[in-house]
C-alpha cells in the first residue's frame, strides 16, 4: 500500500479554505476534512447546564486597570509638584531679596569646614560659623546702574567698613562713558562680617558670591599649648640657677638652654599673635560695576527656578539608574538565561506530554 | 436576557456579556477537549473548569491579543496539560503506563469507527493541530497562538497529521 503524499501546506491552506480540488488525493481529504467536521461532538445537557450555573462571583482585581492608571498618574503628579514648589520656594529666597538677575547665582564656597552654601539674603543664616576661630576670605560682585554708582557706592562701602572697625587696604575705580567698575580689598573684623556683607548687598546688586573659611582654631589651640610649656621650662631652668647648687660647666650650658627657651618662646608668641589677627579680620573683596542686563521677573525666575530643580531631580534618577543598570545587569542577565531556559523545558515537557497515547487510564463521569 | 447572565462579568472592551460568549463556544471548546485528550468524559470535566477559570479571568480578556475563541481554547489548553502533568506524575508514582490504555466511548455520533480509531491512534499534538484548523476552522494564526508555535510550523503539523490520518483510515480499512 503506498503512502498519501504529503500535501504542501499552502496548497493545504487553499483546500481548507474551500478550493477546488484537482486531484484524488485532495479530494479525500476534502471529505476527511467534512467528516471531521460533520461528526464533531457537542457539549451535552449536563455540561452546558454546569457551565450556565457559574454562580460564584468574579474575585474583582485588587486594583482595575484604571485604578492603577490612576495610582500611577497620582505619583507622577505628586513628584511634579514637588519638584516645581521645591523650585519656586528655593528660587523664592532669592528673587524676594532683589538679588535676581539674569546672571545665574552659582555656588561658590570652594572649601572650610564651616562654609556656607552661597545664597542670599545675608542675615537669614549665619555666613560664619561661631565659637571657634575662623579665617575668612570673602568675595562679593554687584552690579549697578551706571558709573555714578560705582563712584558712590565704592565711598560707600568704604565708610561701612571704616565704621564696622575695618580698613580699605586697596580701592581700583575705573569709569568709561556710563559704565565703570570699581575693586575694594578690604579686612574687616570677622565679627562683623556678616553686617558688611550685607550692609554692602544693599549698594546694589548682589551678581555672585563667594566665601572661604577655614578653621584657626586648631592651630592657636597648639601655639597657647606651645607657650605655656615654655614658660614652665623657663620657670625651671630660673629656679635650678638661683638654686646655687650648680657647677661652673652646668650653670653655663642652663643659661644657654634658658635663653634658647626665651627665643623659641618668642617665636611661638609671634605666630600666635598673627594667628589671632588672622582670625579677627577677614579678607573681603569688593566689586561694582555697571551691567546693562534687565532684571528679570521673579515668575519668570520661579519657573526657570523649578525647571532648574526638575532638571537635577532627573539628573540625579538617571545616575541612579545608569548605576543600578551596571549593578543589576549581570543578575539580570542571569534571570533571563533561567528564565529561557525554564521556558525551553517546560515546551519540552509539554510536547513529550502531547505525544503520548490518550487516554491514558479511564475516568469515571462525574456528577 | 436571563438574571444569570445579567450577574456575569461584562467587559467594556467587547461590550459582551460573559454568559453569551459562554453560549457561543461551550461546543467548540468541547470539542477541542474531546480531540486533544481523546476522552469524552475527561474533556466534559475540562471544559467545566476552563469556563470557571474563564468566568474568573473574564475581566482580563483582551480582544487586541486574539478572538474569544483562541482565548478559550488557550485556557483549555492549559487545563488539559495540567491534567496531563499530574496524570504523568501519578503514572510515574504508580509504574503503570501502558498498561492502562483504554477506550472509553467513541469521540463523536457522527464519526465512522474508522476515523475515530485513526484519531485515538494520532498523538495529542496531531488531534489538536487537526481539530483547531479543520474542526473549529481556526486561521493558521490562530492556531499558531494557541498551540505557542510559528505559523509555519503550524501549517506542517497539519499537514503531517492529515497525513498520517489519512495513512491509518487507509490501514484500518484494509485491516
Amino acid at each position: 500500500m503506498s503512502s498519501p503524499e504529503l500535501v504542501l501546506p499552502d496548497r493545504l491552506e487553499e483546500l481548507l479554505a474551500g478550493a477546488f480540488p484537482e486531484s484524488e488525493h485532495e479530494v479525500r481529504l476534502q471529505g476527511l476534512a467534512r467528516e471531521l467536521r460533520a461528526g464533531t461532538p457537542t457539549a451535552s445537557a449536563r455540561l452546558r447546564a454546569r457551565v450556565e450555573g457559574l454562580s460564584t462571583a468574579p474575585r474583582e482585581p485588587r486594583f482595575g486597570s484604571r485604578a492603577r492608571i490612576a495610582i500611577v498618574l497620582a505619583v507622577l503628579g505628586g513628584l511634579l509638584a514637588a519638584a516645581i514648589a521645591g523650585g519656586l520656594v528655593s528660587n523664592g529666597s532669592v528673587s524676594g531679596e532683589g538679588t535676581g538677575t539674569g546672571q545665574a547665582l552659582k555656588p561658590l564656597v570652594e572649601h572650610g569646614e564651616a562654609s556656607v552654601p552661597d545664597s542670599p539674603p545675608f542675615r537669614r543664616a549665619p555666613l560664619i560659623p561661631t565659637g571657634r576661630a575662623q579665617d575668612v576670605d570673602m568675595w562679593i560682585a554687584l552690579r549697578v546702574e551706571d558709573a555714578d554708582q560705582v563712584s558712590s557706592s565704592s565711598q560707600e562701602a568704604m565708610r561701612v567698613t571704616r565704621e564696622l572697625g575695618g580698613v580699605v587696604l586697596s580701592s581700583n575705580l575705573e569709569t568709561a562713558g556710563s559704565g565703570g567698575e570699581a575693586r575694594l580689598a578690604l579686612k574687616i573684623p570677622t565679627a562683623r562680617v556678616e553686617d558688611a556683607a550685607f550692609r554692602f548687598s544693599q549698594l546694589g546688586t548682589v551678581t555672585s558670591r563667594r566665601i572661604v573659611t577655614a578653621d584657626l582654631q586648631t592651630p592657636i589651640d597648639r601655639t597657647l599649648q606651645q607657650i605655656e610649656r615654655l614658660r614652665s621650662a623657663i620657670r625651671i631652668a630660673r629656679a635650678r640657677l638661683a638654686s646655687g647648687l650648680l657647677d661652673a660647666q652646668e650653670t653655663l650650658q642652663m643659661r644657654i638652654r634658658l635663653e634658647h627657651l626665651r627665643t623659641r618662646l618668642l617665636d611661638v608668641t609671634r605666630a600666635h599673635a598673627a594667628l589671632a589677627d588672622r582670625a579677627a579680620m577677614a579678607d573681603l573683596t569688593l566689586s561694582i560695576r555697571t551691567g546693562s542686563t534687565p532684571e528679570p521677573k521673579k515668575s519668570q525666575g520661579a519657573v526657570a527656578g523649578a525647571a532648574g530643580t526638575a532638571f537635577d531631580i532627573l539628573k540625579g534618577a538617571g545616575a541612579v539608574a545608569v548605576f543600578l543598570a551596571i549593578v543589576l545587569s549581570p543578575v539580570v542577565l542571569l534571570i533571563v538565561l533561567a528564565w529561557l531556559a525554564l521556558r525551553a523545558r517546560g515546551r519540552r515537557i509539554e510536547e513529550s506530554l502531547l505525544e503520548e497515547p490518550r487516554p491514558a487510564t479511564p475516568r469515571p463521569r462525574s456528577g | 436576557m436571563n438574571a444569570l447572565a445579567q450577574a456575569w462579568p461584562r467587559r467594556a472592551a467587547t461590550g459582551r456579556q460573559f454568559a453569551d460568549v459562554a453560549k457561543d463556544h461551550l461546543d467548540d471548546v468541547y470539542r477541542y477537549l474531546v480531540f486533544l485528550t481523546a476522552d469524552p468524559v475527561l474533556a466534559e470535566d475540562l471544559a467545566a473548569e476552563t469556563f470557571e477559570s474563564a468566568f474568573r479571568s473574564w475581566k482580563r480578556f483582551d480582544p487586541r491579543r486574539g478572538g474569544e475563541k483562541t482565548w478559550l481554547c488557550h485556557l483549555a489548553r492549559s487545563r488539559a496539560l495540567d491534567y496531563f502533568r499530574s496524570e504523568a506524575r501519578r503514572r510515574r508514582r504508580e509504574r503503570q503506563a501502558s498498561d492502562e490504555l483504554h477506550v472509553a466511548e467513541p469521540l463523536a455520533e457522527g464519526l465512522s469507527p474508522e476515523l475515530d480509531r485513526a484519531l485515538r491512534s494520532l498523538s495529542a499534538a496531531e488531534r489538536e493541530v487537526v481539530v483547531l484548523r479543520v474542526v473549529l476552522e481556526l486561521s493558521a494564526a490562530e492556531a499558531a497562538h494557541v498551540l505557542r508555535i510559528g505559523r509555519s510550523a503550524c501549517s506542517m503539523r497539519l499537514a503531517r497529521g492529515l497525513q498520517k490520518l489519512e495513512e491509518r483510515m487507509k490501514s484500518h480499512v484494509v485491516a
